[in-house]
């Protein structure tokens, strides 16, 4: 199941139309094995229609109509052999304000991996551990894992909705706007995070910022009005 | 102008008095039967009464039977009612589409609007007859619990409705099919929701007398708690207190049915009281 030009993640004409309102036209995307790439545009741009729509989160919007290609691995994402669920997990996503569930540091990191029932006949601490150090938070919280998820600041809490992704080790991770709701101290900490998790994998981010773009992102894409303006560049992650 | 203002501040001034005056209606109503009822029945009050068994003649000996017959069939009536009305909220919240859910909700305020009369002969025509039960708790249990399934499944599923829509996204972000989400976000976070639509409905439920009176009641000569499912009516602190009602020309059992009036009362108020919490939390959801 290999991607048959290295690509990732291959969109060929894809088009998402809410009712009569056309959110999305004509998108062509190639994503590479590892490193970031970057969406900039307005909101309402459809920036986070095309995230929702590479992992199907768009099939749970009952008037979402969806047309064109999304080959994930070679594979078609909208074909009928296509579990969206066991996708989803291969896909993961975070999102634009942190959700933590009312429940310890360490539940959160396990609730997809426990849920999914993944997590038999695995060291449940030692994938704790090892999503929390991709995350970057597991010093700030090594001494209190079974402590309310809560109590984290909002930085933290973003950082641990990444490692609750990561535990579920997906290939490729949309990133909706990670930072926005974040102070800059915390955005950097974010930031360094995605960085380290693009070494070894691939990052679709949306952002607001061209300066996070650039920052990050090894190729910066801009869409306005549902399609990409220009197909840039900021500069090598490496 | 300033007329036109004050004919504002009148009418204010007017609808705010209509208000008082309705909440001063209800408030007295309320006192009126509570002061009623502790006035008449407070005399029959004893331990006693609470821990013996009711006597041959009307209007001697206890309640203890009734308690543990209306305590029995209700429990049950929440055994029953309440995967009813998770299946129902799951429906309405997770997985029907918006005309179907509308039409449930519809559905729903009809049955909760039945007669309860209606419920206790359809349900003499349903156990006690085609099913042959005779009289038996186990009707009494379903017929309540299929009268108080839209008020458990309509408190459910507000509870649902309030789950923040970050934790569903991100669980089925995460990869949890809608099964998975149920099990894993919608129930969990919503499980006040069936403890307060349940202690509100049992607390209608172990005051109503029509749904069991052909069906699920015996006056007396039976078990405490019973032994079987066919021919096992329960004593039931409504039913007693209806059928003491009948002979209240006599003083002791009048003096028996208050007191039985007290005791249903205030186990309705436990479950009332039980309920406050919950939704208070539910209030407090809603305006956040």
């Amino acid at each position: 199941m290999t991607a048959t030009n290295g690509a990732v993640l291959e969109i060929r004409g894809l088009g998402v139309t809410f009712g009569r309102r056309r959110v999305l036209d004509g998108i062509q995307l190639e994503l590479p094995e590892r490193g970031i790439t970057a969406i900039l545009g307005p909101s309402g741009s459809g920036k986070s229609t095309l995230l929702r729509a590479l992992n199907r989160l768009l099939d749970l919007t009952p008037d979402a109509r969806i047309e064109g290609s999304v080959r994930f691995r070679g594979v078609e994402v909208y074909s009928r052999e296509t579990d969206p669920d066991r996708l989803r997990q291969r896909i993961g996503m975070v999102f634009q304000r942190p959700v933590v569930f009312p429940a310890s540091i360490r539940a959160n990191v396990l609730f997809g991996l426990k849920h999914m029932g993944l997590l038999q006949g695995r060291d449940s601490d030692a994938v704790v551990r090892d999503a929390l150090t991709q995350a970057g938070l597991l010093a700030e919280v090594r001494d209190r894992l079974d402590e309310p998820a809560a109590r984290l600041s909002v930085g933290q809490q973003q950082r641990l909705a990444l490692a609750r992704t990561l535990a579920l080790e997906p290939e490729l991770l949309l990133a909706d706007e990670p930072t926005s709701a974040l102070d800059p101290e915390s955005a950097e900490a974010v930031e360094g995070t995605l960085r380290s998790i693009a070494e070894t994998r691939s990052i679709l981010l949306v952002t607001h910022s061209r300066e996070q773009a650039g920052r990050l992102a090894a190729r910066v894409l801009r869409l306005r009005d549902g399609r990409f303006e220009a197909d840039g560049r900021a500069r090598s992650t490496g | 102008m300033r007329e036109r203002g004050g004919w504002r501040r009148a009418r204010r001034v007017g609808f705010e008095a209509a208000c008082v005056g309705a909440g001063v209606v209800s408030a007295a109503l309320l006192f009126a039967i509570v002061a009623a009822t502790v006035w008449n029945g407070f005399d029959a009050l004893s331990l006693e009464f609470l821990t013996s068994p009711s006597a041959g003649r009307p209007g001697e000996g206890g309640v203890l039977h009734q308690i543990l017959g209306t305590i029995w069939m209700t429990a049950w009536a929440a055994l029953i009612v309440s995967p009813l009305a998770l299946a129902c909220a799951l429906v309405l919240e997770l997985l029907a589409d918006r005309k179907t859910a509308r039409l449930l909700r519809v559905l729903l305020n009809a049955l909760n609007a039945v007669p309860s009369i209606l419920f206790g002969i359809f349900g003499y025509y349903l156990f006690v007859r085609f099913f042959g039960w005779g009289k038996s708790w186990l009707a009494g249990s379903i017929l309540l619990a299929m009268m108080i399934a839209p008020t458990v499944t309509v408190s459910w599923a507000d509870a649902m409705r309030a789950i923040s829509a970050g934790y569903l996204e991100t669980a089925r972000g995460l990869g949890l099919s809608t099964g998975r989400v149920a099990l894993a976000v919608v129930i969990p976070q919503s499980v006040h929701g069936l403890w307060r639509g349940l202690l509100l409905g049992l607390a209608r439920a172990a005051g109503e007398t029509a749904p069991i009176l052909f069906t699920a009641v015996a006056l007396n000569g039976v078990d405490a708690l019973p032994r079987g499912i066919v021919d096992n009516p329960v004593l039931a602190l409504p039913y007693h207190i209806f059928a003491l009602s009948q002979d209240a020309y006599d003083p002791a059992a009048a003096a028996a049915a208050w007191g039985a009036a007290i005791v249903l009362f205030a186990l309705v108020l436990a479950f009332f009281a039980a309920s406050l919490p919950l939704r208070l939390r539910a209030h407090e959801e809603a305006r956040r």
